[in-house]
């Protein structure tokens, strides 16, 4: 099931970007996508890791200066969206074939594609409302808001980076 | 964190430095007609809300407890033994548990999983199962490693837990058919072994004549007729056990490896095969393996004794102590006075004064030595050269037997494609009866 579902993401997320881009006219842009997408769906078949992550971060590059390019943002969300329902879900099969018991399988999969699901349902929401709700915002405060985001975010990581290992047994 | 959560915080921040640096960068563009820096941000939420959600299910402790089964304890090398481990979670549910076992090097599965991933709720239980096989050891089953992560495995918790279990190997088992050995001294215990004292038994000893006491059927009457003043006894040879030393050489410096073979195996298994001969003849045996450190099995019989003995035997490897390096060390009190040692050893030049020090203090020695020179030919292509060298160790070796034999030393040359019975039985055959004492 996870299988399919990934395969289907690896193909529609580089075709919501290419059809974003094909409204948006944006040709290069489009070549570079329908590329990735190619690449992305091989390396998706051959279960090759390194390359689905690139292949990630070459389509959040590819929406972001889609995006310079007046493409529609909500196209561009649901691709990112969709591109990373595609790369969470290829580490997981690769996880799940490897280790798995069938017996344990479905179960793993249920849970994980209940919480996929919610998790980018919530993402795409938040994005949507963002995209529609639009507050103006002077320049300091907006550097204000940037700094305090920058200072929230690297605590963020710094405190899950300093999760000690449990070794009590 | 697992170097995913490093690839999507790298992403966000991107995203969110992108978004924020754009409109700085290039004065215009927050005008544009989607406002573009904001929507990058936008852009950047997906994947916050999926860090946050992976951050806030992180698992925070693993509390597993595992027991080990196995269906059988010691087996014979590339038999298959079934294996099952039981995993209990005694802490917080775990979404993803990715569970391994670390089998002991020597050890193979030849059937199901050691490694599972699985989701494990509180008080919840799963199972390993696989069958193992092996070669000769004594492995001793220990740690296993949880790997528990939340179910977009971002964030990682790694623990280790104990599965106590052990698995003796025992050596593949050669058979030997009783063989008569002569030791210089018996026990006082009925055995099969001739004592070289009269008394009760069914072997001819000698003929001597009558004493007062000496029952009658055992007068010899054909002798005693042909004498008019003299009558004559037939007397028997008691047969009693024996007390039999074993010692197997496990310094490395005799030990040859080519590739997965091992001469050392070799002589563990003939080890092995003599002290069962030897026990169950009913003997009294006991095993000293020598090398980097001296281990044990004191002199006993029965079949407990054979448990020790395949035991120690199971444990045996080869190793160097410089302290051990030669065998004037081998102690000499472990095996009672004047029994039956068998040295099994490929043998240096060094051993000759010790081997004949043992002679000396009135033990029967035997040294069964498996060839290395054979051993290492038949292993490996030969060249011309090489022929030369191997022929020069081969008459060393036969000069080292040469002094041995001077000794009083038995000695078995056994070249390991060969079976060792035959060796040992004509060497046994082929001792002469020194002297006889009449009871």
């Amino acid at each position: 099931m996870s299988r399919k579902l990934e395969l289907a993401a690896v193909f529609l997320s580089p075709a919501v970007l290419c059809a974003a881009l094909l409204i948006a006219g944006q040709t290069t842009l489009l070549a570079a996508a329908v590329a990735t997408g190619i690449i992305w769906l091989l390396a998706a078949n051959s279960g090759k890791s390194s390359y689905i992550s690139a292949c990630f971060a070459v389509i959040l590059l590819l929406a972001f200066l889609a995006d310079n390019s007046g493409v529609s943002p909500s196209l561009l969300l649901l691709s990112v969206s969709l591109a990373l329902a595609a790369w969470d879900l290829s580490r997981f099969a690769a996880r799940l074939s490897r280790l798995t018991p069938p017996e344990y399988a479905a179960r793993l999969e249920r849970l994980h594609l209940q919480r996929l699901g919610q998790t980018l349902a919530a993402g795409l929401a938040a994005g949507l409302a963002a995209i529609m709700i639009r507050v103006e915002v002077g320049f300091i405060p907006e550097m204000i808001l940037a700094v305090l985001a920058f200072i929230t975010l690297s605590y963020l990581v710094r405190g899950l980076s300093a999760i000690p290992l449990e070794t009590d047994n | 964190m697992t170097s995913r959560a490093f690839l999507i915080i790298f992403l966000i921040f991107g995203l969110l430095f992108l978004g924020i640096s754009l409109p700085l960068a290039l004065p215009g563009t927050a005008d544009a007609p989607n406002g573009r820096g904001g929507s990058i941000v936008v852009l950047a939420l997906p994947l916050i809300i999926y860090l946050a959600v992976a951050s806030l299910n992180r698992p925070r402790k693993i509390d597993l407890q595992g027991e080990r089964a196995l269906n059988r304890e010691k087996i014979l090398p590339g038999a298959p033994v079934d294996m099952q481990v039981q995993i209990r979670n005694q802490g917080p549910s775990a979404e993803e548990l990715e569970i391994s076992d670390h089998l002991p090097y020597g050890l193979e599965v030849t059937e199901g999983d050691i490694a599972c991933l699985t989701s494990l709720q509180t008080g919840e239980e799963t199972a390993l199962n696989s069958t193992l096989s092996g070669l000769r050891g004594d492995y001793i089953f220990g740690a296993m490693s949880a790997r528990s992560t939340e179910t977009f495995g971002l964030f990682e918790l790694n623990t280790q837990f104990t599965a106590a279990g052990n698995l003796v190997i025992h050596p593949t088992p050669m058979r030997f058919k009783p063989m008569p050995i002569r030791p210089p001294q018996t026990r006082g215990f009925a055995g099969p072994i001739p004592s070289r004292q009269g008394g009760a038994g069914v072997d001819f000893l000698i003929v001597r004549e009558y004493q007062p006491g000496d029952p009658l059927r055992q007068i010899n009457w054909k002798i005693s007729a042909r004498h008019e003043a003299a009558m004559y006894t037939t007397i028997y040879e008691q047969q009693r056990i024996a007390d039999i030393g074993i010692i197997l050489d496990s310094r490395m410096q005799c030990d040859i490896r080519s590739g997965k073979q091992q001469l050392f195996e070799n002589s563990v298994r003939a080890a092995g095969a003599l002290a069962e001969l030897f026990l169950d003849d009913g003997n009294r045996v006991g095993l000293l393996v020598y090398g980097a450190s001296m281990s044990f099995a004191f002199p006993g019989m029965g079949k407990i004794q054979r448990e020790r003995i395949l035991e120690t035997l199971a444990r045996a490897q080869t190793g160097f102590s410089y302290a051990l390096e030669k065998l004037d060390y081998i102690p000499t009190r472990f095996f009672p006075p004047r029994s039956q040692i068998i040295l099994i050893s490929p043998l240096t030049n060094d051993d000759v004064p010790v081997l004949g020090f043992l002679r000396a203090q009135g033990y029967a020695v035997m040294a069964i030595s498996p060839d290395p020179i054979k051993f290492e030919a038949g292993t490996q292509p030969v060249t011309s050269a090489d022929e030369i060298a191997r022929r020069c160790a081969q008459v060393e070796r036969m000069y080292m037997f040469n002094a041995l034999r001077r000794a009083g030393i038995q000695v078995v040359d056994w070249d390991i494609t060969q079976p060792l019975e035959p060796l040992v039985r004509a060497a046994v055959m082929s001792t002469r009866r020194i002297g006889a004492v009449i009871a």
